[in-house]
C-alpha cells in the first residue's frame, strides 16, 4: 500500500513538475504579429559628414501651374514664384508624424544651404484635408518651422487635379480613431526649378544633405 | 488509502494548471521602456504622437492593449507603413509584445497617438503615459518632449 502511495506521489508530482516546465512558454494565444518590432526597415540616407550624394536632375512630365489658396486668404500662383526655387509638399496638419518629419528635414535643409538662400527657396506645403485644413490654420502650423513657408489650401474639387497633375496621391480613411478621419498621402517632395518645372522628386527617408544639394544646384552662386 | 494519492495528484494538477496557460501578470520589472519621447508639434496642432521601446524581459507573451496619457483628451494605438506609394496611418487595437521580445513605436511605425492635447507641448516637458498590457500589467511612463530631429526620419 505504501508503494503504491509512493508511486502515486511520485507520478503525480512529476506531472506538475512537467506541466510546471510548460508554464512560460508562449501559450495558446502565441502572437502571431512577428517579432513585435513592426516598425518597417530604416532606410540607411546617403548622408555623410561631406555632404551627400548629389541628385541628377532631369525633366519630369508632371507638375505645372496651379492656383489655390495661401495662408493669408490670398489666391496664390505657382508661377508667381517665377525666379524662385520651390518644394512642394503634399500632407496635412493633423499628421503626427511623416509632415512634421518632412518639414524638420527642410528646416535643416534651409540651415545647411544658408540664410543667403532663403529668400530665393520657398517651401509649398500643400494640405490635402480639405475639410479641416484652413488658411489660418495652416498659417499658424508653417510658422513653426524656419523653412519660408507657403501653405495652400482649397475645397477638395480645388485639390484634386493638382493632386493629379503632380503625380501624387491622398485618401480619406476611417479607422475608428477619436482624431476622426486620418489621411493617408504620398510623401514624395517635388523640387521645382525658377521656370516652375520639377527637376528631382525626393523620397521620405532623403536626408537634408541631399535635399540641400538638390536645391543648390540651381541656385546662382552666391558667397 | 487509495483516493488520498489520487486526490493528491487532483490538487497537484489543479494547483499548477491555470498558472500554465501563459496568463500570470508580468512582474512590473521585467517590461522596460527605453527611450521614449514626444515630438513637440506646432501650438495649433491638436495631435502628437509617442514614440519608445519597450521590452518584455519575462516569458510571457503579451501586447499593450490600451494607453493612457495625461496630455491628451485620447490615447490610441497607431501603426503607420509605406503602402502603394502612400504614408498611411491605421488605429489599431493592440501592439505585441512576446516574451523574451521588443516592441518598438518609432517614427514610420507604430506609436501611440496622442487626440485633443490638453496642453501645448513645449521641448523640456514630460508626458506621463500609462501602457496597459493584455495579461493585466499595466507601465507608466514619463517621455521628454523634444524637437523632430532634423536630421532623421
Amino acid at each position: 500500500m505504501i508503494r503504491k502511495f509512493t508511486l502515486f506521489s511520485v507520478s503525480g508530482l512529476v506531472l506538475a513538475a512537467a506541466l510546471a516546465q510548460g508554464c512560460g512558454k508562449a501559450g495558446p494565444e502565441a502572437q502571431d504579429q512577428g517579432s513585435g518590432s513592426a516598425a518597417p526597415a530604416v532606410a540607411e540616407g546617403a548622408a555623410s559628414p561631406q555632404g551627400a550624394a548629389v541628385p541628377a536632375l532631369q525633366k519630369y512630365d508632371i507638375g505645372g501651374n496651379f492656383i489655390l489658396t495661401d495662408q493669408n486668404g490670398h489666391p496664390f500662383q505657382l508661377s508667381q514664384l517665377h525666379g524662385k526655387v520651390a518644394l512642394l509638399y503634399f500632407g496635412y496638419t493633423l499628421c503626427p508624424d511623416a509632415c512634421p518629419a518632412t518639414l524638420a528635414r527642410l528646416t535643416r535643409a534651409y540651415k545647411l544651404l544658408g540664410p543667403q538662400f532663403r529668400d530665393d527657396v520657398v517651401t509649398i506645403f500643400v494640405s490635402v484635408d480639405s475639410g479641416r485644413d484652413k488658411p489660418q490654420k495652416m498659417k499658424e502650423y508653417l510658422e513653426y518651422f524656419d523653412v519660408n513657408a507657403v501653405g495652400l489650401s482649397g475645397t477638395k474639387s480645388q485639390i484634386d487635379p493638382v493632386v493629379a497633375q503632380y503625380g501624387a496621391k491622398y485618401e480619406i480613411t476611417d479607422s475608428g480613431s477619436a482624431a476622426g478621419y486620418l489621411v493617408n498621402h504620398s510623401t514624395s517632395l517635388y523640387l521645382i526649378d525658377q521656370h516652375g518645372e520639377v527637376r528631382y522628386v525626393f523620397k521620405h527617408k532623403d536626408p537634408p544633405e541631399l535635399i540641400a544639394a538638390g536645391v543648390k544646384q540651381l541656385l546662382p552662386a552666391r558667397s | 488509502m487509495r483516493t488520498l494519492p489520487a486526490l493528491l495528484c487532483a490538487v497537484l494538477i489543479v494547483v499548477f494548471a491555470p498558472a500554465c496557460q501563459g496568463q500570470g501578470k508580468i512582474p512590473p520589472d521585467q517590461i522596460v521602456v527605453q527611450d521614449a519621447w514626444v515630438p513637440e508639434v506646432p501650438p495649433v496642432g491638436t495631435a502628437s504622437a509617442a514614440f519608445m521601446k519597450i521590452e518584455n524581459h519575462s516569458s510571457i507573451n503579451t501586447a499593450i492593449v490600451s494607453v493612457e496619457s495625461d496630455v491628451a483628451r485620447v490615447s490610441e494605438l497607431h501603426e503607420m507603413a509605406e503602402a502603394d506609394g502612400m504614408m498611411t496611418m491605421r488605429k489599431v487595437q493592440r501592439i505585441a509584445l512576446p516574451a523574451h521580445g521588443v516592441a518598438s513605436l518609432e517614427p514610420g511605425g507604430y506609436h501611440v497617438m496622442l487626440i485633443d492635447l490638453k496642453r501645448k507641448l513645449k521641448v523640456g516637458d514630460q508626458v506621463r503615459i500609462k501602457l496597459v498590457f493584455q495579461d493585466g500589467s499595466e507601465k507608466t511612463v514619463v517621455a521628454p518632449v523634444r524637437k523632430y530631429d532634423e536630421g532623421a526620419q
